[in-house]
């Protein structure tokens, strides 16, 4: 994941491991070289050490340099204390300068350089004078052998530290960053349902403490006003509802009909657009519980019971099929039974006399469908049903169940509360079906 | 029939008072929930009509306690709150029916109507709804004012019905008044019995039919023209 706090640390924590690592091995790639083209004092010490010990006479009495190994890299002479050369390879070292006794030099011979090495000795000849010489160039084939040594012996170590440091790094910046994880966790339950609830400060990084007490007190504020409207609903509610009962109750008791009974469904219109408010304003607020649980099949009889008398009055007729068995969603009893309510109820209102409004309660996936009689719907309509106030014309040419067009807003605002998808579609043979269909799995 | 209306509202209780006293009834009213202990304690009354905010209390705690201390009498509550868990709440409390503010003051006298005709209510011994009456101690039916003869399980089921005037019945609540009449078996037979009942109603010119609610149950009521 590019942008995010551990992806950037662990980016930048691994070039750092890489880069360090890297540098190691090339110090120690260029200590090695420079060790080995500064031939060490050691080895022609040692080298010394082997000639003298390696010295004796033939059979025959003739001086003998027997070594182990001698694999032509070096030069040597050997010479009695008279200066009389008693041994000597191919190309054997010059004297040492006047002065010197033992110790070694750089010289430089027809282009190469040489290190000679001087000393004095008693060996099975008698006191001689050891003097050795090697080519610096013949080093040079050692540059490749260096590059071998590289590989086969330092890339196998690097290697898997780098890769294990990567891995440490990696898991290290995971443990780390836990706590932003855990207050991701936290934020996820904080809903309009449950708005008191806050970040845990405790068990935070220190450094993490600010934030998250900035992002507490936001909290608050919005809370603050969330509550506000929320108490405005409740309120709302009485104060709306107590003065409508009051003017309703006395156009009921008026004597003169003929002015009581429009008046009466003016009132009517008001009551139905006050409780759809409200509910808007209750719906803004509204969010599932985790564990809320509705029986959808109950849910329809419910709905069809409730909207029966209403509907008989109409001379149209209500069938519900499918809730011989409970069909169980995650969803609030009281938001859906508002849902399906509204839909029955616009059904109703559309369809022709004498037809049935068929309820149908589906199972996997859940789904509550409402088919209607009526005029069906244009797909040209289709998205503007769902929007506060908007009014079909068909609702109009039938003078109007409901007053205001808020019902299928409010029925599309349930269903994106539950993941649900309100659908509609032509019904074979004519009329709108309306469905809430649950995602499966609730 | 004497009710007991328990309103903070003087003019909703004044209008609900006119409107009642023309349907016959005759209304005490209490502003709050001292006056109705008092008039309880005075009184009998045949229902109470209760609203729930009230001036000293909440009245679905004050019902919950006038039910354990045995007030049997039906309870109307009016609310202004219409969810329905909070109607559930209200009927679990004790209260026999539910009207949410605002409502018209026809389904007011319907629903007290219906609560008074329920067993032990003060109209149960007569059943009526539109020209329908239905004699429960003599088990007698008149259709405008004619008598209907019917079967026992049809008088059973028209009683059910009657009881629940213009309300749905559901089908297992018929299946249970029926349960004993030996006629009463296969799924079928609640149909048979109900469309039998339906022809002898509209014959008898009934001006309620009973309606059949595919999926859900019955209802006995007056259409619309």
């Amino acid at each position: 994941m590019n942008g995010t706090l551990q992806g950037r640390l662990a980016w930048r924590l691994g070039i750092a491991f890489a880069a360090v690592i890297l540098a190691t091995a090339l110090a120690l790639f260029i200590h090695r070289r420079a060790t080995v083209a500064d031939i060490p004092s050691d080895i022609l010490t040692e080298l010394l050490d082997h000639i003298a010990t390696g010295l004796s006479r033939g059979p025959d009495g003739a001086p003998r340099l027997t070594l182990d190994e001698d694999d032509g890299s070096f030069d040597y002479a050997v010479t009695d204390p008279g200066g009389h050369v008693l041994l000597a390879s191919a190309n054997p070292p010059p004297a040492a300068p006047p002065g010197w006794q033992s110790g070694f030099l750089d010289r430089q011979e027809s282009g190469t350089m040489r290190v000679l090495g001087y000393a004095h000795a008693d060996t099975a000849l008698g006191p001689v004078e050891i003097r050795i010489a090697m080519d610096r160039g013949k080093t040079a084939a050692g540059a490749s052998q260096l590059l071998r040594e590289l590989r086969d012996e330092m890339l196998p170590v690097l290697l898997p530290a780098l890769l294990a440091a990567l891995a440490i790094g990696a898991l290290t910046l995971r443990w780390g960053l836990r706590p932003l994880q855990k207050l991701a966790g936290e934020a996820a339950l904080i809903t309009a349902s449950e708005s008191e609830r806050r970040l845990p400060v405790e068990g935070l990084p220190r450094e993490l403490a600010p934030p998250v007490h900035a992002i507490n007190a936001a909290l608050d504020r919005l809370d603050r006003g969330f509550r506000a409207q929320r108490d405005f609903t409740a309120d709302a509610a009485h104060q709306l509802r107590t003065p409508l009962a009051i003017l309703a109750a006395h156009l009921d008791t008026l004597d003169d009909r003929t002015v009581a009974a429009p008046l009466r469904q003016d009132v009517a219109r008001m009551s139905r657009l006050v409780d759809q408010l409200l509910l808007v304003a209750e719906l803004e607020a509204l969010t599932l519980k985790p564990d809320e649980r509705t029986d959808i099949a109950a849910l329809g009889v419910e709905v069809v019971e409730a909207v029966a008398p209403l509907a008989l009055a109409r001379r149209r007729g209500l069938g519900l099929s499918g809730a011989e068995r409970p069909v169980i969603v995650h969803g609030n009893h009281d938001a859906l039974h508002h849902a399906l309510r509204n839909l029955v109820e616009n059904a109703v209102g559309h369809s022709r006399e004498d037809t049935t409004v068929e309820i149908q309660i589906g199972d996997l996936p859940p789904r509550l469908s409402v088919r209607d009689h009526g005029p069906g719907v244009s797909v040209a309509d289709r998205d503007r049903l769902f929007r506060r106030f908007w009014r079909g014309d068909r609702e109009g040419e039938r003078g109007g169940v409901r007053g205001a067009g808020l019902g299928l807003a409010v029925v599309k605002r349930i269903a994106d509360a539950h993941g649900a998808r309100l659908a509609i579609t032509d019904a074979p043979g004519g009329g709108a079906i309306f469905a809430i269909e649950f995602p499966t799995g609730t | 029939m004497r009710l007991l209306l328990i309103e903070d509202n003087d003019r909703l209780a004044g209008f609900v008072g006119k409107g009642l006293g023309d349907s016959g009834f005759i209304l005490d009213r209490a502003g709050n929930l001292a006056e109705a202990d008092s008039a309880l304690a005075a009184g009998q009354f045949d229902a109470t009509i209760l609203d729930l905010g009230l001036p000293d209390g909440d009245g679905l705690e004050w019902l919950k306690g006038r039910r354990t201390a045995g007030l049997q009498t039906p309870v109307l509550m009016l609310t202004a709150r219409g969810a329905t868990s909070q109607k559930i709440a209200g009927l679990n409390a004790g209260a026999d029916d539910y009207l949410a503010k605002p409502f018209e003051m026809a389904e007011l006298v319907a629903r007290l109507k219906a609560l008074l005709r329920r067993p032990g209510g003060a109209l149960s011994l007569s059943l009526e709804l539109g020209n329908i009456v239905f004699d429960t101690v003599h088990r007698d039916v008149m259709v405008d004012q004619k008598r209907l003869t019917l079967s026992r399980s049809e008088l059973t089921l028209l009683e059910v019905l009657l009881r629940r005037g213009g309300r749905v019945v559901q089908r297992r609540a018929l299946e249970e008044g029926l349960y004993g009449f030996d006629d009463i078996v296969g799924p079928n037979s609640l149909e048979a019995h109900v469309s039998r009942l339906r022809r002898k109603l509209d014959a008898a010119g009934a001006s309620a039919q009973i309606h059949t609610l595919r999926g859900v149950g019955y209802i006995l009521g007056e259409q619309g023209a």
